[in-house]
């Protein structure tokens, strides 16, 4: 009995322990990690190639999705708005942003074209639960444009919820459309146009 | 034709001069008054939370016309309740009373762009090769070096003005007038950067605020502070005094010169709009928002000598 009440401090401990290591692990290198990743898949010749993408571009989606946390995306953009939604129209809501988004960024990128990320040290709120990393990405004809991560500490991780690019932020920059569009119509309406405005970029590829 | 366009256009650019400036002083009034008064801190049209709590604390007039929380040293749109969750943040980040102008404009100014431009300038890539576009590109650049001179000189941002001045003279010689890139950016002892060395931005230093958000056929977004700076720019700019009624060069040629230089830079414009348009689902709101932020991000990067 002794014994097992041994084992499962040990087990808990150990526990314990996983959380905190992942938890220590920095939101810069957290981001560090995943971009990296997506360059190196990106770099993979298949990627050029639109017939042997696909299997590549999921995994890049599972990369970002990873350490993107859309569902904190969907609620800042929407707002104060956000509690009116029905958790299902929460649910739709999430999954036709993050469709939106993800199609936007990834369909801009037909390869890689020698583009480069570097990073610099990540400023912490006061608090110490959010943090801004700062990064330059260098672009295939050598143009450099700063972009930030916003991260914050959920469940002992770091993940991402907000993107900076050039002082625009992708979440204010949304809020303000959406603004606009709940101004006069039903969230339900705003998904729809959400869900279409995604669809088009598709069919447009 | 351009007779008629030059007759309309310095009186029209004259008028928004004198228009623009008596609005903007009184903007820039106002603005100081607010940050001034260290509890409401208002600074007019700023409309935004995060700036807002930078300029309270200082109370200093260069500051409050600095928006976009940018304090020296920090990172760009760092304010430290920046991190927060944007919850009840729902001020406009700028004022828009002619809105459905605006709109009407940006309505027109899109369908010019894309169904009009693009397929144009689509068929102008086939037929010049790459390397021609990128010197004219250049060679634009260079010509209107002596206008960002000028405001940096006005800015008091004289290493900014004295970079761009060698990049001029040496880019004009050696570099045929600008059709190659000599003076390219590498081991700089001041960074440089072009964006930033506008009327617009001097009028800022000079503590103007940036007034209402408009939209301007042909031109596109600008605000009351950017449509006084663009006007001033382009009376400063070497194709308007340099040809027409001012200068010695015939005035059809500053005209042909002009607009096929910038049309050879729409590429840039063109992509960088429909990069915002295909992403956004109000593009109206959208294009306001990323103009006013991209302007004020300028502002901080050249504040800050970046």
């Amino acid at each position: 009995m002794k014994m097992l009440r041994t084992a499962f401090f040990a087990a808990l401990l150990a526990c314990v322990a996983v959380v905190t290591a992942q938890a220590a692990s920095t939101p810069r290198a957290t981001l560090e990690k995943v971009v990296g990743e997506v360059l190196e898949t990106l770099k993979d010749p298949g990627y050029a190639n639109p017939a042997t993408r696909t299997p590549l571009r999921e995994k890049i989606e599972k990369a970002v999705e990873s350490v993107f946390d859309f569902s904190e995306f969907s609620a800042r953009t929407v707002g104060t708005r956000w509690k009116s939604f029905s958790s299902e129209q929460q649910r739709r809501f999430d999954e036709a942003f993050a469709r939106l988004l993800l199609t936007t960024y990834l369909d801009n990128i037909d390869g890689y074209n020698g583009e480069k990320v570097e990073y610099a040290a990540e400023n912490f709120s006061a608090k110490g639960n959010r943090a801004e990393v700062p990064t330059i990405v260098t672009l295939g004809d050598g143009k450099k444009v700063p972009v930030n991560y916003r991260m914050m500490e959920k469940d002992g991780r770091w993940v991402v919820y907000d993107v900076v690019i050039e002082n625009v932020s992708l979440i204010k920059n949304y809020r303000a459309q959406f603004k606009e569009i709940l101004a006069k119509d039903s969230p339900d309406q705003l998904i729809e146009r959400v869900r279409e405005r995604a669809e088009a970029l598709n069919q447009k590829k | 034709m351009a007779g008629f366009f030059r007759r309309i256009a310095v009186p029209f650019l004259a008028c928004l001069l004198l228009l623009a400036a008596g609005c903007a002083s009184r903007t820039a009034e106002t603005g100081m008054n607010g940050a001034g008064g260290a509890d409401t801190g208002a600074v007019e049209f700023s409309g935004e939370n995060d700036s807002r709590a930078v300029v309270t604390g200082t109370g200093s007039p260069l500051l409050a016309a600095a928006q976009g929380g940018a304090v020296p040293g920090k990172m760009a749109g760092d304010a430290a309740d920046e991190f927060e969750d944007y919850g009840d943040e729902d001020e406009p980040l700028i004022s828009d009373p002619l809105e459905p102008w605006n709109r009407f404009w940006f309505k027109f100014n899109n369908a010019l762009l894309l169904d009009v431009v693009k397929p144009v300038y689509k068929g102008y890539t086939a037929i010049t090769p790459e390397c021609l576009r990128n010197g004219l590109s250049n060679a634009w650049h260079n010509l209107l070096a002596p206008v960002r001179i000028v405001n940096r000189i006005l800015q008091g941002e004289f290493a900014m003005a004295w970079v761009e001045l060698g990049r001029f003279m040496i880019n004009t010689t050696i570099g045929f007038g600008g059709l190659g890139q000599v003076a390219q950016q590498k081991k700089v002892l001041v960074p440089f950067d072009e964006n930033g060395g506008d009327f617009g931005h001097t009028l800022e230093v000079w503590g103007f605020g940036e007034g209402c958000y408009l939209v301007w056929p042909f031109i596109g977004p600008s605000t009351l502070r950017d449509t006084v700076g663009f006007a001033g720019d382009t009376v400063a700019s070497p194709t308007f005094w340099g040809c027409g009624p001012v200068g010695p060069v015939p005035e059809s040629a500053g005209w042909i010169t002009s607009g096929t230089l910038r049309f050879n830079d729409m590429g840039s414009v063109i992509k960088n709009y429909e990069t915002i348009v295909n992403s956004s689902v109000e593009p109206y709101s959208a294009v306001r928002d990323a103009y006013v932020r991209l302007r004020r991000a300028d502002a901080s990067r050249a504040r800050k000598g970046w």
